[in-house]
Formats: C-alpha cells, structure tokens, sequence
C-alpha cells in the first residue's frame, strides 16, 4: 500500500504529521549502531 | 461499520526492542479484550546499521566488543539484560548463535510476503529465525525455506531475491523514515496521527488504541 493510499504522505512531504506519544523510556528503542547493544545507545566507546 | 486502525511500524530485523515491541503491542491489544478495535497492521523497512558486514564469523558479543571498543564482559552484561527483558516478554534470545548480518535481503522477503498477504507471519518468523535460531537473514536459501514454510511459492521467493524484484520498496520505506525523522526502531504510527517510539509497555499501546478508536467515534457521532 503506497503512503498516499494510506493517508501518509511520501518522501516529498516531511516533517511528520503525527503527534508524539511520549513513552515511559527512550531505552527501549534502537538507534543506529548502538541498537546493537540494547540499551547501550549514548556509550562513548573511548571511555 | 468503522474501518480498521491502521498501525504503520518500522522495525529492522537484527533490532532486539524491535521484536519485544512487537510482543508488547500484541498484549497491549489483547489487553483491551472484546473492546479490541479492529487493526492493520503494515510492517515498513528499517536498516539500523547498513555498515553490518554480510558475513561475519564470529559471535554477536565478539562483534559487538569490536565495534563499540568495549570488554567482552560488558557487552555480555548488557545482552544478558536485554535476554532477560525479552524473557519476561515471553521471547527467547540466543545471542550466543545469533549470526550478524546485513538484513536487506530480509527486508525484500517481508515485502513479497506483503504482497502474499503473510507480511505479519513472515516478520515473526524473521526475528525468531534471527534471535532464536541463528538463522542468516540474508541468504536466499534460508529465506526461500522460510518463504515455503509459510506457503508462499519457493521459486517465485528465490527469482524476486536474486533479481531484487523488491530491492526499491525497500529503500523507499528507508526514504520515508528518513523523511518522517525516524532514527530509532521500533517506531509506530497509529492512523497516520500517533507516534510511539520504542518497545514501550503494552499499556501504553492499548491506551493510544483506545484514545484513537475514541476519536474516531467522536468523529463519527
């Protein structure tokens, strides 16, 4: 189903147009790289 | 009669709050019981770390001490956390045999299962095939068994992955992340209106369910 279809608009059409539900913790999603170790995304590996 | 809720999710294969989110909207939807709304639910393509080499041969905990500059002993406190969050998820990690990969050539049989309307069964068995089983995500063989186990033509799976017949619809739901600001997975869209970031608890979907169907009643009153 295309995000027109849906009632999504496409690439073209940024910023989201949906309304943040804040959750209870930033920790439970992943982000990049550091979603590799779960929980783990601010480490600074030279430390 | 009202259509169904529509829950947008991107989410990457190798993504381990990916899979919990998943338990964790199922339960928050079942928690609400014969007051349930209705929902499709369409899965979306997410690549956390496209710099993932196709093969690597050693273990998750090796290759994670390597790219992040950490212990051995961390990185094994820090997956027996996230196993134990899975757990109590009803989820079994095996982080011991997961095989890191590059996911796209997964991301491509979650489409051809869309198209064979088993885009939900393929995706569970992705992730269980991925934190469970040690399967490799990225082989055609592999994924061809799993296409076949779920009933969808094994010779129309291996041509549409060795041609990239849905290398495109891929990307653009990688573009259409990019351009919602979308950095983390799992990310849900409820009716193209709510955003939830992360594999938060279940009651947090079963309220977003519940204020979206009220809303739309509310609408149509």
């Amino acid at each position: 189903m295309s995000p027109e279809s849906r009632g999504l608009p496409t690439t073209e059409a940024a910023p989201a147009p949906f309304t943040m539900i804040e959750g209870a913790s930033d920790e439970l999603a992943c982000e990049g790289d550091a979603c590799l170790i779960p929980g783990f995304g601010s480490v600074d590996p030279a430390r | 009669m009202t259509s169904p809720i529509k829950i947008d999710i991107w989410s990457d294969i190798a993504c381990p709050w990916c899979y919990i989110g998943k338990r964790h909207l199922e339960a928050g939807i079942a928690a609400l019981g014969d007051d349930a709304p209705e929902v499709e639910i369409e899965y979306h393509s997410f690549e956390l770390s496209p710099d993932t080499p196709l093969d690597f041969e050693g273990s998750t905990t090796e290759y994670l001490s390597k790219a992040k500059g950490l212990p051995l002993e961390r990185v094994e406190q820090m997956l027996e956390h996230v196993t134990g969050v899975a757990s109590q998820a009803g989820l079994e990690y095996h982080f011991e045999s997961v095989a890191h990969t590059k996911t796209l050539k997964g991301h491509e049989l979650l489409h051809l299962a869309k198209a064979n309307g088993k885009q939900l069964e393929m995706k569970e068995r992705l992730l269980k095939a991925y934190f469970t089983e040690g399967g490799r995500v990225n082989r055609i063989d592999e994924l061809v068994g799993w296409a076949e186990e779920l009933g969808i033509d094994g010779a129309d799976a291996r041509e549409a992955l060795e041609s990239g017949r849905y290398a495109d619809d891929v990307q653009a739901d990688i573009a259409q992340a990019r351009a919602y600001g979308i950095q983390g997975v799992p990310f849900f869209v409820f009716e193209g209106r709510y955003g939830v970031s992360g594999a938060q608890p279940a009651e947090v979907f079963s309220q977003v369910l519940q204020q979206v169907d009220g809303e739309r009643e509310g609408t149509a009153a």
